[in-house]
């Protein structure tokens, strides 16, 4: 079957692996752009989030494309993404689309649903082979994301810039191509290699560090947050970031083999936010409370307008960031959201953090002189 | 006397009786704020973050407006009151919300949780478990349970919280209002039966002659029969009570159903779309109206009496 699936940074990567390697063809809808933008807030109730509207706007285009079937996940609450796949099922068949929906639920939902799911996308290949190739599409997220990390940490610091994205847009192209578990280190091993090469020297004063929190469709889809770790690292910022496409699958898809990290949640955030609040709120307040902890320089929280999660979030952060005086930049973007607006308000928390670091040090050597 | 606020805003409407029910058997005195108004709203608005929905500002200037007058405030944190089922994230952050509005003013968490019930003595604040009795604790809980039953079985035969919170509470009697024609009215408990913020829209109805039947007049059980249309359950519990009442209405017959939602608020912006396609299938008028804190009275009682002329000459039609 030609199947399509909703974009989110790299997630593409490894399902259009997965997809083809059981015996599918994957139909990636285009690159998220304007003209997603458009078709997804035309169709899409009003008051939605943006995740819900750029999903639909990559249906379309990929329906258009000539897919037959949509893989979507599932929840159970209390965020709404648990009930998107539902109400744009809905409105893709108002629209006169025919395609087959495979919902994939969590064990806590419907099973029967989960389990048709699978049973379709299982239908090509002997069991062993489907195992082969989502081993695969595992090692290649971990190895992506680890490649994305290393980029975020040189790009403040590379001689060329330019040169530095280069290299990780053919890590990124090699690493969609491969077809072998073990070749995926080596393309790690490359990028490093490359990235080396370009690094500045070190001197004495490492860049800001910055670290990004919020909503995670908004964290990973630069082509929907405005590419904000490319700029971010263009002005010299280094953006520290846990949360990642494989964190994520760590923690709900095999939280029972890596249960370390909903601890880490609880714990951390446990002063500020007793309760789960659904979504990434309450992860957004402890990975805040962890830049506070680990002294880092700022912190950008990004979320959705009216994303419910992320808003009770974003009341607590004024607490949090007076314990650890750690300022923070709250960006809401929705459909109407320009660039221009963005630039100036990171730019103007950027100069902050600069003129806050300075004074810290100047400070210091008061104290030491 | 300890005085306890009970801010009049979100699911006091719900469970109002329960909690002063409760604390007046424990000996404490419970206080419940003043109906919303303008200088309410305008504090709550001030301090909620801009894109909080309008039931939550509302809730947070009924936090500051008794923020003065009482000694403790006692917030709920509803994260669930069905099994599997959910209010809304921003019930569950509640409390969290309101100590960043009042600051260090003492507070109480009431909480219904997946394994504790609301009426349970696991959900009630630590301070009060640690300072009455096993017993007393036990006896009120009987007694506001016994109060709960009465308050349901009031809304249940047609009253609205208000009036049936004067006769559970002052011993009034009142009889509900009896009208030939039926008009629906759905929406969260909130945003229907805060006066101040839906601009009264159930005494404009009223007015009008009409019969208002709201969610709150039907059983959950009958509102379970009418989920089973539904692909996937709702993990909403106020969404299950609109969109169930929503099909209820059909069935018995008004004219029309009039939708208040508030801007902003996550879960309705994808239940209004189930909704309004439930009113083509089924064709029954809908008139869906968005709240918040700017609605201006002139803009939204024009909407309403359009959609009852609407309805009045629709009626006229199929009378001929």
């Amino acid at each position: 079957m030609r199947l399509t699936f909703p974009h989110m940074g790299l997630l593409s990567i490894p399902v259009e692996t997965l997809i083809n390697g059981l015996g599918h063809e994957a139909v990636p809808a285009p690159p998220t752009n304007k003209r997603t933008f458009e078709l997804g807030a035309k169709y899409s109730p009003e008051g939605a989030c943006l995740p819900f509207k750029i999903n639909l706007g990559n249906f379309i285009e990929g329906l258009e494309q000539g897919a037959e079937g949509i893989v979507m996940a599932g929840g159970v609450g209390p965020c709404r993404f648990g009930y998107y796949a539902q109400i744009q099922q809905q409105i893709l068949e108002d629209l006169g689309y025919k395609f087959k929906l495979l919902l994939l639920e969590p064990l806590g939902g419907k099973r029967q649903e989960l389990y048709h799911a699978v049973q379709v996308l299982l239908e090509n290949v002997p069991l062993h082979q489907a195992v082969a190739a989502l081993r695969l599409a595992w090692q290649k997220i971990r190895w992506v994301d680890q490649g994305n990390a290393l980029f975020r940490y040189d790009l403040p610091r590379s001689k060329d810039q330019r040169e530095t994205q280069r290299s990780y847009e053919r890590f990124l192209a090699a690493m969609r191509q491969e077809t072998k578990v073990l070749q995926l280190g080596r393309h790690y091993q490359k990028l490093a290699e490359w990235l080396k090469k370009n690094r500045l020297p070190e001197t004495g004063t490492p860049p800001i560090r910055v670290k990004i929190i919020g909503e995670i469709y908004m964290v990973l889809e630069p082509r929907v947050n405005f590419h904000l770790e490319m700029l971010l690292g263009e002005m010299g910022v280094e953006v520290v970031r846990s949360m990642s496409i494989s964190q994520w699958a760590e923690e709900h898809l095999l939280g029972f083999c890596y249960p370390h990290h909903r601890h880490r949640t609880a714990l951390l955030s446990e002063p500020f936010l007793a309760s789960s609040v659904g979504g990434h709120g309450r992860e957004t307040i402890a990975e805040m409370v962890d830049a506070g902890v680990n002294r880092l320089d700022g912190v950008i929280q990004v979320l959705p307008f009216t994303c419910m999660p992320e808003i009770v979030a974003q009341s607590i952060t004024p607490a949090v960031s007076a314990t650890y005086q750690l300022p923070i930049l709250t960006l809401v973007i929705d459909e109407h959201s320009a660039e221009a607006g963005m630039m100036t308000r990171l730019e103007a928390f950027v100069d902050l953090l600069r003129r806050k670091k300075v004074r810290f040090k100047s400070l210091q050597g008061y104290v030491k002189g | 006397m300890i005085k306890i606020g009970i801010p009049r805003a979100l699911l006091y409407y719900w469970y109002g009786p329960i909690w002063q029910v409760f604390l007046t058997e424990l000996g404490l005195s419970p206080l419940v704020s003043a109906p919303t108004g303008k200088k309410l709203l305008n504090a709550g608005v001030k301090a909620a973050v801009d894109e909080a929905c309008l039931p939550v500002k509302v809730f947070l200037g009924h936090t500051l407006a008794l923020k003065s007058k009482c000694d403790v405030l006692l917030i709920p944190r509803l994260v669930s009151i069905n099994r599997k089922d959910y209010i809304c994230p921003k019930f569950m952050g509640l409390p969290e919300m309101t100590k960043q509005a009042v600051g260090d003013h003492p507070i109480m968490v009431w909480k219904s949780e997946k394994n504790c019930a609301l009426g349970s003595a696991k959900a009630l604040p630590e301070a009060l478990r640690q300072g009455f009795s096993y017993g007393q604790i036990r006896k009120g809980l009987r007694k506001a349970e016994q109060a709960f039953r009465a308050y349901y079985h009031l809304l249940q035969q047609g009253l609205l919280p208000v009036e049936a919170e004067k006769v559970l509470l002052g011993g009034a009697l009142l009889s509900p209002e009896k009208s030939q024609r039926a008009i629906g009215l759905i929406g969260h408990p909130y945003c229907l039966y805060d006066s101040f913020i839906n601009l009264d829209t159930i005494g404009l109805l009223r007015r009008y002659g009409f019969k208002v039947l709201a969610p709150e007049f039907f059983t959950p059980q009958q509102i379970e029969v009418e989920l089973g249309v539904l692909a996937k359950p709702l993990f909403w519990t106020l969404s299950q009570r609109i969109f169930g009442t929503f099909r209820l209405l059909c069935k018995q017959k008004v004219e029309g159903v009039i939708y208040l939602s508030a801007f902003a608020c996550g879960p309705e912006a994808l239940i209004g779309e189930l909704i309004k396609k439930e009113a083509k299938v089924l064709g029954l008028p809908l008139l869906q109206l968005d709240l918040d804190e700017h609605s201006g009275e002139a803009g939204f009682v024009t909407r309403i009496e359009a959609f009852i002329d609407l309805l009045n000459r629709k009626r006229r039609l199929s009378c001929v």
